[in-house]
């Protein structure tokens, strides 16, 4: 498929996009936390895609998304420089916003939006693995999302990233201890207050 | 075993849903929570009309790419065998099939040329000829409908890409006129399946390009000329948009010397525009939902066919043909596609 694509084939270019689209909706979101803007960030990757996909030197589907998440991860840092501190940080209260206004904002299952409570804590989830995984170095970036949300294969991540599998999983295990930090996870609690954040 | 090759182990047996090893310490334990919230993340939902309209660009994209770099079919032209002069009967033979090679690449190559081919192309009847063809050897009708639903995504690229590179109205209207009747046999063909899982599938996949094609539309709407706008506002409402429509136009003479024209209709917006021939005209002194009035000159207006009409804010249109006959006017239902010069 990867082949294909590279040779500018329409169909197998869709294939492709309509596989990676949730992953790299998911990775901008987290980040960006910001509905309009991920919207735009995410089709300049694709259209990216399509334009560079003839300079990819793999065939392998961990090879792809690792390409891929680099292309997200330079939009995203360009996205974040040009966006206002207070645009960023800007997050509706529940209550003030309807229920369908949270549904146009931002794709969530839909049963949460019955729920405000669950909601907020969701949107609050969001923006704090938002911040932690922007804490973390490119790579480790593209081992926690390939790995948790591309569902690769700590040796397929390896390969497309040309290291051991064994140097894979510790930067995972670092990677990981450092989300956990950020969130401030630990044995038996779920994530910290917000009012006890760092 | 290392810490790190542990917890990946953990990792993996919890996807795999199988028993759970002890969790060792706190650091692997927060790890582990720490991996089970990014796969929180897996709930969130791409929004359908998105990933449409970004597939649909996409589509357009690669099509443009291909078209500027001019892809080539890459012809083999072997070298003729050592000594074939010697052999006048096996040249006759090599020439046929190089001849027969020849044509049928040259059939390729119009059948490829013709899957790129775009409203108003020559190769264009081709391609619809094409999906007539694959459409009537489709054996299931979950296969015709996801047929149908597939041809109705092309035929938005192609809309798009016509309006983006500047093509003639002609072109945009049976690029749109190909959108329209897809629209038509998708929604057919996804009625005709019986109910169950297969159906709810493909509605949803119909509602996505759907809302895609809505979206395709309105974009392209500030992109086309007047009557193409009034086409493409008439298939908005047939995808169920509320879309301006004019039912009766009135013109009474004022004291003052000036005309008075009021449009009635549906869907009139706050801010729309009086439109007289393709351009905007009069000062309009009053709007609602259902109403339009304004004031515009005596002079202006002869004996003759004017198209009188709305453009909402939103960029959606709608007309009528009025016809002034020494102060009689005769109001008449527009077509989209009027006889004179009605250009913006």
């Amino acid at each position: 498929m990867i082949r294909q694509a590279r040779r500018h084939d329409e169909e197998a270019l869709v294939v492709l996009y309509q596989r990676a689209l949730p992953v790299i909706y998911r990775y901008v979101l987290a980040r960006l936390g910001h509905s309009d803007l991920v919207e735009d960030v995410v089709s300049e990757v694709f259209l990216v895609m399509v334009e560079s996909i003839g300079e990819l030197r793999t065939e392998q589907e961990a090879g792809f998304y690792a390409w891929l998440l680099q292309i997200a991860q330079g939009k995203i840092s360009r996205a974040l420089r040009h966006v206002t501190h207070s645009e960023r940080k800007y997050i509706p209260m529940p209550g003030i916003l309807a229920a369908e206004d949270y549904l146009t904002m931002e794709p969530i299952a839909t049963d949460l939006v019955s729920n405000p409570v669950a909601l907020h804590e969701w949107r609050e989830t969001l923006e704090e693995l938002g911040l932690a995984l922007g804490s973390l170095s490119a790579e480790q970036q593209v081992i926690v999302i390939g790995r948790f949300l591309a569902g690769q294969k700590i040796e397929d991540l390896a390969q497309a990233l040309g290291k051991q599998p064994g140097a894979v999983r510790v930067l995972q295990f670092r990677a990981l201890r450092s989300l956990a930090k950020h969130l401030g996870l630990g044995r038996g609690s779920r994530h910290k207050g917000k009012g006890e954040r760092a | 075993m290392n810490p790190e090759e542990y917890l990946d182990r953990l990792i993996e047996r919890r996807e795999h849903e199988q028993e759970q090893l002890p969790v060792t310490n706190d650091e692997i334990a927060a790890s582990l929570a720490a991996a089970e919230m990014l796969t929180q993340l897996q709930e969130v939902e791409v929004p359908p009309g998105f990933a449409s309209r970004l597939e649909v660009a996409v589509r357009a994209h690669s099509r443009d790419l291909v078209r500027q770099n001019g892809r080539i079919i890459p012809m083999a032209s072997p070298q003729s065998p050592a000594g074939s002069q010697r052999f006048p009967r096996r040249r006759a033979w090599v020439v046929m099939l190089r001849i027969a090679a020849v044509l049928m690449l040259a059939c390729v190559g119009i059948l490829t040329a013709s899957t790129r081919s775009l409203p108003g192309d020559a190769l264009y009847v081709m391609k619809q000829a094409e999906h007539q063809f694959t459409l009537t050897f489709a054996g299931a009708p979950q296969d015709r409908a996801s047929l149908q639903i597939d041809q109705l995504r092309s035929a938005l690229v192609d809309l798009s890409t016509v309006v983006n590179d500047g093509r003639d109205d002609d072109a945009i209207r049976l690029a749109l006129d190909t959108v329209a009747a897809k629209t038509n046999d998708s929604r057919e063909a996804v009625a005709a399946l019986s109910a169950g899982p297969e159906r709810a599938t493909a509605q949803r996949s119909l509602d996505g390009v759907l809302a895609g094609e809505e979206q395709t539309l309105r974009h392209l709407l500030d992109h086309v000329d007047w009557p193409v706008r009034l086409a493409f506002t008439q298939q908005l409402g047939a995808l169920g948009d509320p879309v301006p429509t004019v039912t009766h136009v009135m013109l009474r003479t004022q004291s003052n010397g000036t005309l008075l024209i009021t449009l009635t209709g549906t869907h009139f917006a706050a801010q729309a525009e009086l439109i007289i021939d393709g351009r905007p005209a009069g000062m309009v002194s009053q709007t609602t939902s259902q109403q339009l009035v304004a004031v515009i000159s005596n002079s202006a207006w002869s004996p003759g066919s004017y198209a009188v009409g709305i453009r909402n804010p939103d960029g959606t249109a709608a007309q009528m043909v009025l016809n002034v006959d020494d102060n009689h006017y005769h109001s008449r239902q527009a077509t989209p596609q009027p006889t004179r010069g009605f250009d913006e």
